[in-house]
């Protein structure tokens, strides 16, 4: 199958030392739902409400979408303005974890209108979003 | 020419300007779809494609996929209609297998482009721009055809389709469906539903799985209005088209109607118009049943069954016979026999379990060049072993419990634990890998890997997702991964997977 690898969408390749899982058996959840969840609890303990940037948020944002989603930490695998749903990162269960990241993240709500493509489509677009959450 | 393609060219003479297709902000009428459709049979003939030869199609829900596959059966070829979620290494055995003489997919896809250039010979492309924001349909080029005289009626037992089930490197598994096979069962459904022109859904469900192909074929065989969304990523939108539509009927499996119930302030939404919902692809909890019968409280809700083999249906419970068959699956659909079997083959009593069969005009007609396969499940007598466990109630009712094999129900998705098991076992650092089902409140069962990794190895969670997820489509990814120090295994070293399954429901109850 080397010929079907080396035509697909470059080969993500994280790095080593990422997480270490031990020999005995520990669960862990894709989508960071789950209390060992390592991006998610990173991404915690550097939201600090109303001192973030549009940017920190985009970047934790980001962050968490490759860390659940595309399983990597290259960052150019995703580009901000890269649809989320067309590409098939984020299918439905995965956006309701992506939304309760967000609340929990930033201790916002997500009303059920405001769960629209255009604030949820991009990573700009979740960013902005945010930030306008936060300002209001 | 099909029944299906047949009734298409009927209804530009009964009600033309009547919407048959809604995807996006396209509405297409049925005149408009029929010129259509010709156009594109017309273009296939240019391109040289004969009767019989396989076009294969690697398109999501869209009027184009809808064009493609009734232009084919005008132009008397047979459709492969390919799971548009599924990688490169899906694609190349399946369009090798079918020996696909022309592909249909979308210039976005470099899964379908990488498996076409791994061919040799290299079938046809016809590209969809997927990627263009407006225009009637998106073909890119489409060759000038004349104009197909109508054909001759093809014979009943002609193919009509290949549907792949599964099966990746290992073995793939097409579905060989006949036109009468399709067209029995578009008759039976249509029949027990009531379908008619009047009606009209809103559609989530993929047309690559028998589930959606039935519910697009039913719709437009009836001259019924169908509405194409791309998916439930935002529910109350779906719910909001559902509502400005007024819609007639909704189809979902259970993972669907979970959504709307714990996500959808459904109360909100004026949804008088929906008379019926239908409901197949597993198990749907009795709690979460009378929730969205208490939900959409006009709708009669459909409980039903099938499989592909089948084309789609082979059972409906009647609204009527909810609440005094809870947990049923219901009765024969019309024209199909249903038999339970005990392990000797003989047929079971009343209340006993066994190995369900079904016969009927919608059989199949066995797996595409693969008669060992076929022998395996199809009986010379035209009884087909569903593979599902169950009983069948002195009234005649149909209740299911499991099935023989191990396949994984994930949403509206059938995943086999050997196309999983593959891909983690190309990592050098996985000595033994084995994949089960898990229990999920929404989607059903999703997929957890027990892995026996090599000593020593310096091994991430995310290195084995990452490598599933280039390789794998989004939902056979699995969701929990479990390091083990072994694995359960039979005398034969066969891996026991059930045992596995079975261990992770006792430690959740």
């Amino acid at each position: 199958m080397a010929t079907i690898a080396a035509n697909n969408i470059g080969v993500m390749e994280p790095e080593r030392s990422a997480v270490v899982i031990p020999r005995a058996g520990m669960a862990q959840s894709a989508a960071g739902t789950g209390a060992c969840a390592p991006a998610h609890s990173e991404t915690q303990a550097a939201s600090k409400p109303g001192a973030d940037t549009t940017m920190d948020h985009k970047r934790q944002i980001k962050q968490f979408v490759l860390k659940n989603y595309l399983f990597t930490d290259d960052d150019s695998a995703l580009a901000d303005g890269d649809s989320l749903i067309r590409s098939g990162t984020i299918d439905s269960t995965g956006m309701l974890e992506l939304i309760f990241h967000i609340e929990e993240t930033w201790k916002l709500k997500v009303a059920d209108e405001e769960m629209v493509p255009a604030n949820f489509e991009t990573i700009d677009a979740i960013a902005a979003f945010v930030a306008r959450k936060l300002a209001a | 020419m099909s029944w299906l393609a047949e009734r298409l060219a009927e209804h530009v003479h009964t009600q033309p300007e009547r919407t048959a297709l809604v995807d996006g902000e396209r509405r297409i009428d049925y005149a408009a779809l029929d010129e259509h459709v010709n156009e594109f049979a017309a273009a296939l003939r240019t391109l040289g494609v004969q009767a019989g030869e396989r076009v294969a199609l690697i398109l999501p829900n869209s009027i184009e996929a809808v064009v493609a596959t009734y232009a084919a059966w005008r132009a008397d070829a047979v459709v492969v209609p390919l799971n548009a979620q599924a990688k490169a290494r899906d694609f190349e055995p399946w369009l090798r297998h079918s020996g696909a003489r022309l592909v249909v997919h979308e210039v976005s896809n470099r899964d379908a482009r990488a498996a076409i250039e791994a061919l040799d010979p290299r079938p046809q492309v016809i590209l969809v721009d997927d990627a263009a924001a407006r225009g009637s349909l998106r073909w890119q080029v489409l060759p000038a055809g004349a104009r197909i005289e109508r054909p001759m009626p093809v014979a009943a037992d002609a193919l009509a389709a290949i549907v792949y089930t599964s099966g990746t490197t290992g073995q793939p598994k097409g579905v060989m469906l006949s036109h009468a096979n399709l067209t029995a069962n578009v008759q039976s459904i249509i029949t027990y539903l009531g379908l008619g022109a009047d009606d009209s859904t809103v559609t989530i469900l993929p047309f690559y799985y028998s589930y959606g192909a039935s519910v697009l074929h039913t719709h437009l065989a009836a001259g019924a209005r169908l509405v194409i969304e791309q998916n439930l990523v935002f529910p109350h939108l779906m719910v909001e088209t559902m509502a400005r539509e007024r819609v007639s009927g909704f189809s979902g499996v259970p993972s669907t109607f979970a959504l709307l119930l714990n996500r959808v302030r459904l109360g909100e939404y004026d949804l008088s118009s929906l008379r019926y919902l239908t409901q197949a692809g597993g198990a749907m909890a009795p709690a979460l049943a009378t929730r969205l019968r208490a939900a959409i409280p006009q709708a009669r809700l459909f409980v039903m069954y099938g499989q592909t083999e089948a084309t789609a249906r082979l059972a409906w419970l009647p609204p009527e016979c909810f609440d005094d068959k809870p947990g049923a699956v219901g009765v024969a659909i019309p024209g199909v026999e249903l038999e339970v079997r005990d392990e000797h083959g003989a047929s079971a009593a009343p209340g006993t379990v066994g190995e369900v069969y079904a016969r009927g005009p919608n059989v199949m007609q066995g797996y595409w060049r693969d008669a060992a396969l076929t022998a395996t499940v199809l009986g010379t007598d035209g009884w087909l072993r569903t593979g599902d466990m169950g009983h069948i109630d002195a009234d005649g009712f149909l209740y299911l419990s499991g099935r023989r094999s191990d396949m994984i129900k994930t949403g509206a998705h059938r995943v086999h634990p050997n196309d999983v098991e593959e891909v983690i076992a190309e990592l050098d650092e996985v000595e033994e890998v084995a994949v089960v089902g898990v229990d999920d409140d929404v989607l059903g069962q999703v997929i957890k890997a027990f892995i026996v990794f090599a000593d020593d190895a310096d091994t991430s969670i995310d290195r084995v997702k990452a490598h599933c997820r280039e390789r794998l489509a989004a939902y056979k990814i699995p969701k929990f991964i479990e390091a083990a120090t072994e694995l359960p295994k039979t005398a034969s070293g066969k891996i026991r997977r059930s045992l596995l399954a079975s261990n992770e429901r006792r430690e959740d109850s």
